[in-house]
């Protein structure tokens, strides 16, 4: 019933931000990002109330992990809003949270989980993980309105899109603090799956498919990181290569199911 | 008690649609001087409610008074010793009752701008109506169509775009800049030559409160001139690069015959920039930046062709959303008058009422003799009945009443209370005011 009622509320919100859109009334965002509050809290508190152990941790199957990535992205998103409501990132990301969340509730919520997996350790690595994935799609929402409005400016194209999304320095910075805090959490996520992975099979590095796609992922913001820093790569550049990362991101998440075997198989 | 009576209200004014600006200049409010002209208009002319605007297109009074048009000849008396010269009649217009709350509505909405849809123009009627309020020049009267006037402004910019487009080439470029930098309070701004556009652009962008301004020139005299005013730093012409570098945007407006700035200059200074975006308006003509600069990573050049076009679509949007404006205003207006003619049917229904209860309890009174001894509960339940009676007969032509008086149909409204015979009582009641 609840699942019911957190989907008709993200629904309704994503309705208010598509209408936002299109009237462009600032009392159709507001109720829209009151919605997706709602949504949120509600969605929140019957996830929490599924854990009771750290072994009931929703994150053993694909709908666990799914709803609790529309969670997180939920959470960072609504922080991000609270200073300042951003139309522009709203139709990006609400619709995403709408995405994740029915995913979780049309996948089971059960698993062929290997019960010696279930430690502490597991959920911090899927946690940790996750909020990696979380300001990685942040930074390609970022990157995307950048890249938009960018766009805009040099071919003097000034439609519905231009006053509403912010200023390219104002992107740019948000872009690159939310790829140092994507780099951040997916480090975090590694060094916890290696630690655990050293625990139960004796070695940190297994070449499991999954594996060798988040190094990749995590090569390629290495990359980011370092051309901006060491070369001064800002703008237009990095916001290309914050979407390539999440292309690579969504590749790594999902596209394991193409790669048969390796240990992250229960996913 | 009295209410607002259309006929008393005037609005004696002059603006750039019917005046030169001198006389408009002459006309204008000098610093404090608004309290001294109140009293005299006050004293000479027997005004008691007054509210003087006073801007760089309009003077205008407005006045509520009796008989206003009998001061007309007064006003301009006043204002032609104050001019210091004589004032043609036809300099001025003269609207009143619903024609002059219209036009107050449409001046605090900027629909009577030259700019239209400028901002500035609800908080000058907003000052002088305060300042009149401070001097006890506004009462209930003026004061109800100038809180309803601000109210209006406030739906035509809510409602419609009027103002939410740049309509000069400088607020254009500033709202440009704005979208590249977000807050523009820390950057920094170079403008190259001295010409007129120039400065109107640098005007905008310190108004922004950019933090740091360099002017280069050719000729260093006109630079430090236009330095000392805008309190700007004079960069030598030859160090030109080492600023661009440095600076966030460039306002261009020379008179050179030839491209001061090139792509290859551009891409060195970019260079050094480490990427940080850099957005140049040239404003001159012909061309002094090579439009092939715009083409440069993180660069993005503005030419004054550019801003006007935008400039000219947004100045025409304006004028589509001024045809909603118009409409609200109108709808106002309407809404204005049928409020103020609710007001004043009210006290009268209220009379009507009065009449029928002296009746009821006059027959009511009578009753109770006749009936000799009876109950109290009896009583009550009689008494009740006969109020019930009164209100439920009187319900269906009081609403009606009001409604009449809403559309403005004074004649019916007129009929009615002369079959209850208030007719004759507010007559007597207006003579002994």
């Amino acid at each position: 019933m609840m699942k019911i009622l957190v989907l008709i509320i993200y629904l309704a919100s994503l309705l208010f931000y598509l209408l936002h859109l299109f009237f462009n009334k600032r009392s159709l965002l507001i109720t829209g990002f009151l919605f997706l509050c709602a949504g949120f809290l509600l969605h929140t508190s019957r996830f929490i109330m599924g854990i009771n152990s750290p072994e009931s941790f929703p994150a053993y199957y694909m709908g666990g992990v799914m709803s609790f990535f529309s969670i997180l992205l939920g959470c960072v998103f609504i922080a991000y809003q609270i200073k300042e409501l951003v139309p522009a990132l709203g139709y990006i990301t609400v619709p995403a949270i709408l995405f994740f969340y029915i995913i979780s509730i049309s996948l089971p919520h059960t698993g062929s989980f290997r019960p010696e997996f279930k430690t502490i350790l597991f959920p911090i690595h899927v946690t940790f993980s996750m909020a990696g994935y979380v300001f990685f799609f942040l930074s390609f929402a970022t990157g995307a309105c950048y890249l938009l409005q960018e766009r805009n400016l040099k071919f003097k194209l000034f439609g519905w899109s231009f006053k509403r999304i912010p200023s390219l320095v104002e992107l740019d910075s948000m872009n690159y603090r939310t790829v140092q805090l994507g780099f951040t959490f997916i480090t975090l996520g590694m060094l916890t799956g290696s630690i655990w992975s050293q625990r139960l099979w004796g070695s940190i590095w297994n070449w499991d498919p999954k594996e060798v796609l988040t190094l990749m992922v995590w090569l390629l913001y290495a990359t980011y990181l370092h051309l901006r820093l060491i070369l001064g790569w800002k703008g237009r550049k990095t916001a290309i290569l914050s979407v390539i990362g999440f292309m690579l991101v969504i590749v790594a998440f999902f596209g394991r199911k193409l790669v048969p075997g390796g240990y992250h198989d229960y996913i | 008690m009295t209410t607002f009576e259309e006929q008393n209200l005037l609005v004696h004014g002059t603006s750039f649609r019917t005046s030169p600006l001198d006389v408009r200049e002459a006309l204008a409010l000098r610093k404090s001087e608004d309290e001294k002209l109140l009293h005299k208009i006050k004293t000479t002319l027997d005004v008691e409610e007054c509210v003087i605007l006073s801007t760089c297109n309009r003077v205008e009074f407005i006045i509520y008074r009796n008989h206003p048009e009998e001061i007309i000849d007064g006003i301009i008396k006043i204002n032609e010793e104050r001019a210091g010269f004589p004032l043609k009649k036809e300099y001025f217009y003269n609207f009143f009752g619903k024609e002059a709350v219209k036009h107050i509505f449409r001046v605090t909405s900027s629909l009577d701008s030259m700019v239209l849809g400028e901002p500035q123009i609800t908080g000058q009627v907003k000052t002088a109506y305060e300042s009149s309020l401070k001097f006890g020049f506004v009462r209930k009267n003026l004061r109800k169509v100038f809180e309803r006037a601000f109210f209006v402004a406030k739906r035509v910019r809510n409602e419609t775009a009027i103002g939410e487009n740049p309509n000069s080439v400088s607020s254009q470029a500033v709202e440009l800049a704005e979208s590249i930098f977000g807050d523009l309070s820390k950057r920094k701004a170079i403008v190259i030559g001295t010409g007129e556009m120039g400065e109107i652009a640098i005007k905008s962008f310190l108004s922004r409160g950019i933090s740091k301004l360099y002017i280069t020139s050719r000729t260093i005299e006109r630079a430090e001139e236009l330095c000392s005013i805008y309190s700007g730093e004079v960069l030598p012409f030859k160090d030109l690069y080492r600023g661009l570098e440095e600076v966030d945007i460039v306002l261009c407006s020379s008179a050179a015959p030839h491209y001061l700035i090139t792509k290859n200059d551009i891409k060195n200074v970019m260079k050094k920039r480490r990427g940080n975006p850099l957005f140049l308006i040239d404003i001159s003509l012909p061309r002094n930046i090579d439009p092939e600069v715009g083409k440069v990573d993180n660069v993005y050049l503005y030419h004054i062709d550019d801003l006007q076009q935008i400039v000219d679509k947004n100045i025409k949007k304006r004028k589509e959303e001024a045809i909603k404006s118009e409409a609200i205003v109108e709808e106002e207006v309407e809404k204005f008058f049928k409020r103020i003619n609710e007001e004043k049917i009210g006290p009268i229904i209220a009379r009507v009422y009065e009449i029928a209860d002296f009746i009821r309890r006059k027959e009511l009174e009578e009753l109770f003799k006749m009936l000799g001894e009876i109950s109290e509960s009896q009583k009550k339940a009689i008494e009740d009945f006969s109020v019930n009676v009164v209100k439920k007969i009187l319900h269906t032509p009081a609403t009606k009443v009001k409604e009449w008086a809403r559309n403005g149909d004074s004649y019916l409204a007129e009929t009615f209370f002369t079959l209850f015979g208030v007719e004759d009582e507010a007559e007597s009641r207006n003579e002994g005011k």
